[in-house]
C-alpha cells in the first residue's frame, strides 16, 4: 500500500476509540512502514520527498528507531519469565516452580483456615467465641515484657514487633510472617522521600471450640454458620 | 497470486488452525505447543491490561489454566488467538480489581481514603526510571490501552500485523495506524519529560546560583 493510498484511508469509517489519520499521520505510517521493514519502493519514495523539504524527519525516524528498540529489549527482558510457566501438568522441572508449591503446601492450609475464622478474627459481636483455651487478647502476650532484655516501652516498634514474634513462636500462637508485603500506596514526599504504606501479615494460632462462616440469607442479612469439621487423629500444625 | 511471504502466513496460519483443532479435540501434545507458542505474546498482552503491583508470572500461570480448562469449548480453530487474548486480558482485569479493593480496604483501615494526589501514576514511574531505555519502556506503557497493546505486541519479533490484528479481531490497517500513533504519542510522552526535567534542572541550577551568592 503506497503513502498515497494512506492518505485516501481518511475516508475510511472510525472505530471506537477513534483511529481517524490526523494530519501527520501519513507521516507516521511511513516512519513506522520504514522501522517494521514494511515500505515499498513506493513508500520510500514518498519518504525521501518528504525528507527533501524536511529533513528533520530523519531525526524522527532515527529517535522512534531507537525507542522501539529500547521497548522491544526492556519488553523481552520482562516477558522472558513466560518461557517459565508451563501448562498445569505439564513438564515442571524448575527450581521456582518446586519454590512455588513448597509455598503453597505450606501456606495453603493456612489461607483456608483464614477464610474460616474471618468471622472470629474480625470480632462478630453477635458471636460468643469466648470458649478459646487461649487468651484472645489481641498481639498481647504476657511474658512479652520480659523478653529481648528491653522493655516494651523503651523498645522501638521493631524490637516490639521481634519480641512479639520470638515470644508467640515460644508458646506457638505466631506461626510465622508471611514472605511478601503488600504495598498499599506509594506516595513522593516534597522532601525527595517516598512514603510507603504496606501491609505486614503474620500467621497466628488459636485453638477454639466452634468456627462460623459469614453468609447472607435470602433477605440479605449477614449470618453466621457453624462450619463441621471431621475430627483430626493428629495435630495439624 | 500471493506474494511469498502470504504464501508463507497462509501455510503457518493452516498449520496452526491444525494444532489448535488437535488441542480442541484434548491432544496434549498440541496444547503444549500452542501454549510454547503463545505464552511470549500472552504475556506482552498481561503487561498491556495487568495493575502495576501484579505478578505477571502468577497471571500467566492463571492462564494456563484457563486454556487447558476450556480449550474444548472453543467452537473455531481460527478464533483460537483472540479468544486466548480474551481470557489473559479478563484475568488481568481482574487482578486489578481485585487490587484496587484491597487498597481501599487497606487505606480505610488505616484511616486515610485514596485520593487522587496520593495515587502514583505511570507518569511518575516514567520520571523516576534511572535508564533511558527503562524510561522508554514505562513511557510505552503509560500510552492509552488502545495503542500500548499493538505496540507493545509489534516488539516481539514472531508477531506480524496480521497475527496482532487477529488476537484483537481489528483489520490490519487499523493496527498498522495505531502502531504508527502509539510510536508517535511515545515520542510525544518521551519529548515532554525531556522538556519538563531540562527546566527543572534549570531551575535547581539557578536556586543554587542564587543560594550561594554572597
Amino acid at each position: 500500500m503506497s503513502a498515497d493510498n494512506d492518505m485516501n484511508r481518511i475516508n475510511e469509517p472510525l472505530d471506537a476509540i477513534g483511529d481517524e489519520l490526523l494530519p501527520g499521520s501519513a507521516r507516521d505510517l511511513l516512519i513506522s512502514r520504514v522501522i517494521d521493514g514494511r515500505a515499498s519502493s513506493e513508500d520510500w519514495d514518498r519518504f525521501r520527498a518528504i525528507a527533501a523539504h524536511e529533513p528533520e524527519i530523519w531525526t524522527e525516524l532515527g529517535e522512534t528507531q531507537q525507542q522501539h528498540e529500547s521497548v522491544r529489549d526492556e519488553l523481552s527482558a520482562a516477558i522472558a519469565i513466560a518461557d517459565r510457566v508451563e501448562l498445569p501438568g505439564g513438564p515442571i522441572d524448575d527450581s521456582h516452580i518446586r519454590y512455588r508449591l513448597g509455598l503453597v503446601s505450606r501456606w495453603g492450609g493456612w489461607a483456608a483456615a483464614a477464610a474460616l475464622l474471618i468471622v472470629w478474627s474480625l470480632g462478630n459481636p453477635s458471636l460468643s467465641l469466648s470458649s478459646t483455651n487461649e487468651t484472645s487478647t489481641a498481639g498481647v502476650i504476657p511474658s512479652l515484657s520480659t523478653t529481648g532484655g528491653i522493655g516494651l516501652s523503651e523498645a522501638e516498634p521493631e524490637q516490639a514487633f521481634e519480641q512479639y514474634m520470638s515470644a508467640g513462636q515460644r508458646t506457638g500462637r505466631v506461626i510465622a510472617e508471611m514472605p511478601e508485603q503488600f504495598v498499599v500506596e506509594t506516595t513522593p514526599m516534597p522532601d525527595g522521600t517516598i512514603e510507603v504504606l504496606y501491609l505486614r501479615q503474620v500467621i497466628e494460632r488459636r485453638v477454639i471450640d466452634q468456627a462460623y462462616r459469614q453468609v447472607r440469607d435470602d433477605a440479605g442479612n449477614t449470618i453466621a454458620v457453624p462450619v463441621r469439621f471431621e475430627p483430626r487423629t493428629n495435630n495439624a500444625y | 497470486m500471493h506474494t511469498r511471504r502470504q504464501r508463507r502466513e497462509l501455510d503457518d496460519q493452516q498449520m496452526n488452525e491444525g494444532v489448535v483443532h488437535a488441542a480442541i479435540k484434548g491432544d496434549r501434545d498440541a496444547l503444549s505447543l500452542l501454549w510454547d507458542e503463545s505464552r511470549r505474546w500472552v504475556a506482552a498482552v498481561i503487561l498491556a491490561h495487568k495493575p502495576r503491583e501484579a505478578d505477571l508470572e502468577d497471571l500467566l500461570q492463571q492462564v494456563a489454566m484457563q486454556l487447558c480448562r476450556k480449550i474444548s469449548t472453543l467452537d473455531e480453530p481460527r478464533a483460537f488467538r483472540g479468544w486466548l487474548r480474551t481470557i489473559a486480558i479478563n484475568i488481568a482485569r481482574a487482578e486489578g480489581r481485585k487490587t484496587t479493593r484491597r487498597k481501599r480496604s487497606m487505606l480505610r483501615l488505616v484511616g486515610l481514603e485514596p485520593t487522587p494526589d496520593r495515587t502514583r501514576d505511570l507518569a511518575d514511574e516514567v520520571a523516576q526510571a534511572s535508564e533511558e531505555s527503562n524510561r522508554v519502556y514505562h513511557a510505552a506503557r503509560s500510552l492509552p490501552a488502545g495503542y500500548r497493546e499493538p505496540v507493545l505486541l509489534r516488539c516481539l519479533q514472531s508477531m506480524s500485523y496480521e497475527q496482532i490484528g487477529d488476537a484483537m479481531g481489528l483489520p490490519v490497517t487499523t493496527i498498522e495506524t495505531r502502531i504508527a500513533r502509539g510510536r508517535r504519542m511515545l515520542r510525544e510522552i518521551l519529548a515532554q519529560q525531556q522538556k519538563q526535567n531540562d527546566s527543572q534542572r534549570r531551575a535547581a541550577l539557578q536556586g543554587s546560583a542564587i543560594g550561594g551568592a554572597p
